[in-house]
């Protein structure tokens, strides 16, 4: 009977010290309950598959047209940003839908959520990636 | 023991993974802010009011310009071509400079209205005790929905405190 007492005794309170940390978890999530993301819109042009196939493709069309390799000239530089506009556009759009995929609540370029002394999980690559899929079949539109 | 550690520590990744924010989007306020969209009128009656007087005072300058020039006119009339010029440009200068009021003054009634705006998110601030009150415009993206969107009520506290603004012309 004491051993059972005693049994019953250790498992209340082992369920109350669960209750209380569960209380106070409870209450840090309550307190913080913003999901935040950063994404760094630089960097996904910087390291986009699709933005570096143009920029080659727009080399080999100029050097086609010109016999000129390597730099690109104005009118070539034109017609590659007009190409990249595309990408412009579906940027905010894929980082939309992957905000929403992960529940977030704001999602920020680097700098900002430096200014405002925020952090969160960095979806620089993922929307690099999405962009990629999105826009696989994108093409430089030589002028 | 174990029970401790393990409490404290989603304790920890409780609190130390998010920050609590608040997102504010007035990008919207001609449309919902009754002191603009007050404003925003008053601008456009003086605006118009300024330019229908002066085109009312240079019309008569104007014909009478034109019947000087026609041909057959001689050069006696020279010195009053001069001076109509000079009328009309002095007619053409303070409508300028009366536009250019106006649109200062406007300037200085959507700076009120700004500080305003930010002294309701500094009290929702530390009303919701968030760590930052971001502007829709400092963000890629924020969900509407979200409890952290204060535009609703910073509309609403702005239109009961700044019901109407009066332009401040000098």
């Amino acid at each position: 009977m004491a051993a059972l007492l005693e049994h019953g005794g250790k498992r209340r309170g082992f369920t109350v010290v669960k209750y209380f940390w569960l209380m106070l978890l409870c209450a840090g999530f309550a307190h913080a309950d913003n999901v935040v993301l950063i994404a760094d819109s630089a960097r996904v042009e910087a390291i986009s598959t699709v933005v570096a196939r143009l920029k080659v493709e727009a080399q080999s069309a100029q050097q086609k047209k010109t016999g000129k390799p390597g730099v690109l000239n104005p009118e070539f530089t034109e017609a590659l940003e007009s190409s990249l506009s595309d990408l412009r556009v579906a940027l905010p759009l894929v980082i939309e839908t992957l905000a929403k995929a992960k529940r977030a609540d704001a999602v920020l370029e680097p700098a900002v959520a430096k200014q405002f002394g925020l952090s969160g999980p960095d979806i620089t690559l993922e929307v690099a990636k999405a962009l990629d899929m999105r826009l696989a079949k994108l093409q430089f539109l030589a002028p | 023991m174990k029970s401790i550690f393990v409490g404290l520590f989603l304790v920890v990744a409780g609190t130390a993974h998010a920050a609590s924010i608040l997102i504010s989007d007035t990008r919207d306020a001609f449309d919902r802010v009754n002191a603009m969209k007050g404003l925003l009128h008053d601008v456009d009656t003086r605006i118009q009011a300024i330019q229908t007087g002066y085109e009312l005072a240079v019309k008569p300058l104007s014909a009478e310009l034109e019947q000087l020039r026609k041909p057959g006119q001689n050069g006696q009339n020279q010195q009053r071509k001069a001076a109509l010029l000079l009328q009309i440009a002095g007619l053409q200068k303070n409508a300028s400079l009366a536009q250019q009021a106006v649109g200062q003054a406007n300037e200085k009634a959507l700076a009120q209205i700004d500080t305003a705006i930010q002294a309701i998110e500094a009290e929702l601030k530390k009303e919701r005790k968030a760590d930052a009150v971001l502007r829709a415009q400092d963000t890629l993206y924020f969900n509407a929905q979200c409890a952290c969107n204060i535009t609703n009520e910073i509309y609403k506290r702005l239109n009961a405190r700044l019901p109407k603004l009066a332009l401040a012309i000098k």
